[in-house]
């Protein structure tokens, strides 16, 4: 402790990191790298040993699969849509979470719980939930509702209620992301709006918006990268049905890969990375952009 | 001070028995192998028991009949059988992928002969016509023979799979029906059911393989003599589905009987264990599903009524059958051949094969086997219909030949079509998808 000179010299050598390295190239970057050169083979299940290389063959032919498209569909749907209600949620709750409550900790923690489930117990979970005279049945029951529709059995409402789990799950880690941002936000500048005249939703769009701006880029973009890529969720509520009605790209490509189609399914793979890589980095770039210094 | 004492004596405990937990991981794999060695000299014999491996899907094991005929196989034939169960959705792609790596288990559960080309079989099975067991076959052996003529696997069930409608003996009474022998007759059995307030079908689309039971008897019934014919001449893609004006008729048939409302609302989700259920109690006057629905019913609900006709969709009375049995192949990687042999040898033998046929009672398919456990409903129709060959085969076992194409797509789009889709939508997408996997499993016609 007593010497406090600077060494430009690293004393350790870069060997204490191969173990680290051979393990990310041999489980990370060669599957990945492996990946993407399937894609552009004719590559089956039943020979394993034999693959040839046929150009954008598998491109063409999944852009011509109908339910291909549905599912990039239901994706974006989902992606969106969650983010869109989880953002306004979890801001609205942060913002009631950050007042003087006294029960502030103990709903702090009940709105989190959701988030610490898997996926596989949240789609157990909700499977009785929307279940025909299950729980949903009766609550709307209260209010005077007595159709017969199945919720997770019809193509119409299978995919709202796939979303609304997701809703649910992923809004208590937003809203504690929020709230760190919103206790970061110095009082000063409320007290100075304060003194200004700027009262209520004034002082929420021009000081607390803005200035929360990075917790917005947070949430956004690790929402949307988790929408685009939702596989569990849909796999236990509706295994992609009715029909083909919820299937979304996770559960396609793990269908495809199933039936033995490894370069087709490996197509898929890349275009689901391609789109993911796209959305979020032209996303991040925009809410980076509107940032401002606190 | 004594908060640091305290936690020193703790990283330490803690440390020790993360040591102690390694070791105990490493360790254990020899200390099994040494033990199999002792025992092995103990019994007198020069080399150790032999290990062989089984691997059958999770709802095809019975588990306290194998566990019987394992225990007796340690002791008559000196061999230790482990068992491998692989989760039956993930099975196919798992066997797959072992063939062709030849990382295989010893013996593995197949259907005989539908998944031969699923799995490759002239490639990757052994040869077994020179067995004593082929001898004592319950039916032609031709039926369980691949194209190249040779019999990779041991049948352990006999051809047994009938489909049609299990009904609640105690409804058809309340409502004053008797078996309909004609469609006409049928839907006026299931227009009855629903005016006393009951559900006349019960669907359970959660399940989604049971979807497909309803479409495939009508198809099969719109052919009647002709279905062999027809089911060959898309296998050889000369004919699609487009086609075969009777498929069309077929769905929307099937169609028809959804919007009149003869099945349960909730027929998406409902599951195939709550259809046994709602026909057993009675809320359900029938459900369409197979002999095992049959077993399961009755072993389950021992005082529920249940009998069994053929739906007589286009006035036909015969049942769909399912025309393959459960069997046993030896992978050629197999480092264990002759014992897997011996063992396969050992449970076709009588006394065994009834242990086995007690907890799974269908047909037996050995001649010196009979089959005491099987119910008196599925006897009547082995005794009946199986013997005067009033059967007709599904398409289900053709469309195996092309992979998973039956529960990747057709058990899907049934769905949709149930739901009120487009049906000429549907079945251009089942002729698609019938090309693409008929390419994928080298089919000739399909390229």
């Amino acid at each position: 402790m007593a010497k406090k000179k600077k060494k430009n010299v690293n004393i350790y050598t870069y060997k204490f990191a191969l173990p680290a390295l051979v393990i990310y190239t041999v489980m990370f970057l060669i599957p990945t790298v492996l990946g993407i050169f399937t894609s552009f083979t004719e590559w089956n299940i039943r020979d394993l040993y034999h693959l040839s290389f046929n150009g954008l063959d598998n491109f063409i032919k999944i852009f011509k699969d109908v339910n291909f498209i549905l599912a990039i569909k239901n994706t974006f749907l989902f992606a969106v849509v969650s983010t869109v209600v989880k953002v306004v949620f979890a801001v609205l709750l942060a913002l009631a979470l950050t007042k003087k409550l006294k029960t502030c900790n103990f709903l702090r923690s009940i709105f989190y719980i959701p988030s610490i489930l898997s996926g596989v117990v949240v789609g157990l979970i909700f499977t009785s939930f929307f279940k025909m005279g299950g729980m949903f049945d009766q609550v709307l029951k209260l209010f005077g509702y007595h159709g017969n529709i199945v919720w997770l059995g019809n193509s119409a409402t299978a995919m709202l209620c796939v979303i609304w789990t997701d809703i649910w799950k992923g809004t208590g880690f937003a809203m504690m992301i929020f709230i760190a941002g919103l206790q970061a936000i110095p009082s000063d500048y409320q007290e100075a709006a304060a003194i200004d005249g700027a009262v209520g939703l004034k002082r929420f769009f021009y000081i607390t918006l803005p200035l929360l701006m990075p917790s917005f880029t947070i949430v956004i973009t690790s929402s949307l990268i988790a929408g685009l890529k939702i596989f569990d969720n849909v796999l236990i509520l509706t295994g992609g049905g009715p029909g083909f009605a919820t299937q979304v790209l996770g559960t396609y490509v793990y269908k495809n890969f199933n039936a033995g189609f490894l370069g087709k399914s490996s197509a898929m793979s890349l275009v689901l990375t391609v789109i993911v890589c796209t959305c979020t980095m032209g996303l991040n770039k925009f809410m980076r952009s509107k940032e401002v210094e606190a | 001070m004594k908060r640091m004492k305290v936690k020193k004596t703790l990283s330490l405990l803690l440390a020790l028995s993360m040591v102690t937990g390694l070791t105990a991981c490493g360790s254990s794999g020899k200390t099994e192998k040494a033990d199999a060695g002792k025992e092995g000299s103990t019994q007198a014999d020069s080399d150790q028991m032999p290990e062989i491996t089984l691997m059958i899907g999770q709802s095809n094991y019975y588990q306290e009949a194998f566990t019987q005929i394992i225990e007796k196989a340690k002791k008559e034939i000196g061999i230790n059988v482990k068992i491998e169960l692989p989760p039956d959705t993930a099975g196919t792609s798992l066997f797959q992928t072992q063939l062709a790596t030849g990382d295989v288990p010893d013996i593995a559960h197949i259907n005989l002969p539908n998944d031969y080309s699923r799995f490759n079989a002239e490639k990757y099975f052994l040869p077994l016509e020179d067995q004593d067991w082929v001898k004592r076959l319950n039916f032609d052996k031709k039926d369980i023979t691949a194209e190249d003529g040779h019999i990779y696997g041991m049948p352990y069930t006999g051809y047994s799979g009938v489909m049609g409608a299990i009904y609640n003996k105690k409804v058809f009474d309340e409502v004053g029906v008797k078996v309909p022998k004609t469609y006409e007759e049928f839907k006026t059995v299931c227009e009855k059911i629903k005016q006393a307030g009951k559900t006349p079908i019960y669907l359970s689309g959660k399940d989604s393989w049971t979807i497909q039971i309803i479409p495939m008897i009508f198809m099969a019934n719109a052919l009647d003599d002709r279905a062999e014919e027809v089911y060959s001449s898309i296998l050889s893609g000369e004919k699609k589905l487009a086609d075969i004006p009777e498929f069309k008729q077929a769905l929307s048939d099937f169609q028809d009987l959804i919007k009149s409302g003869y099945v349960n609302t909730d027929y998406t989700v409902g599951t195939y264990d709550e259809s046994k259920q709602k026909v057993a109690s009675g809320d359900a006057g029938m459900i369409v599903s197979g002999e095992y629905a049959v077993t399961d019913i009755v072993n389950k609900f021992s005082d529920a009524e249940i009998g069994m006709f053929p739906l007589p969709y286009n006035d036909v009375n015969k049942f769909l059958t399912a025309k393959y049995v459960f069997g046993l192949v030896i992978p050629k990687d197999s480092k264990n051949q002759e014992a897997a042999k011996k063992f396969l040898n050992f449970l076709s033998q009588p006394e065994n094969m009834k242990i086995y046929l007690n907890a799974n009672a269908v047909n037996s398919p050995f001649t010196d086997v009979t089959s005491d456990n099987l119910n008196p409903i599925l006897a009547d129709i082995y005794n009946s219909y199986f013997k005067n060959g009033e059967l007709i085969p599904q398409i289900g076992d053709t469309l195996e030949k092309f992979g998973s194409v039956n529960s990747d797509v057709f058990w899907q789009t049934y769905t949709e079509v149930a739901a009120g889709g487009d049906i000429d939508t549907a079945i251009n997408q089942l002729d698609a998808a019938l090309q693409e996997y008929g390419a994928s499993a080298k089919l000739k016609g399909f390229k």
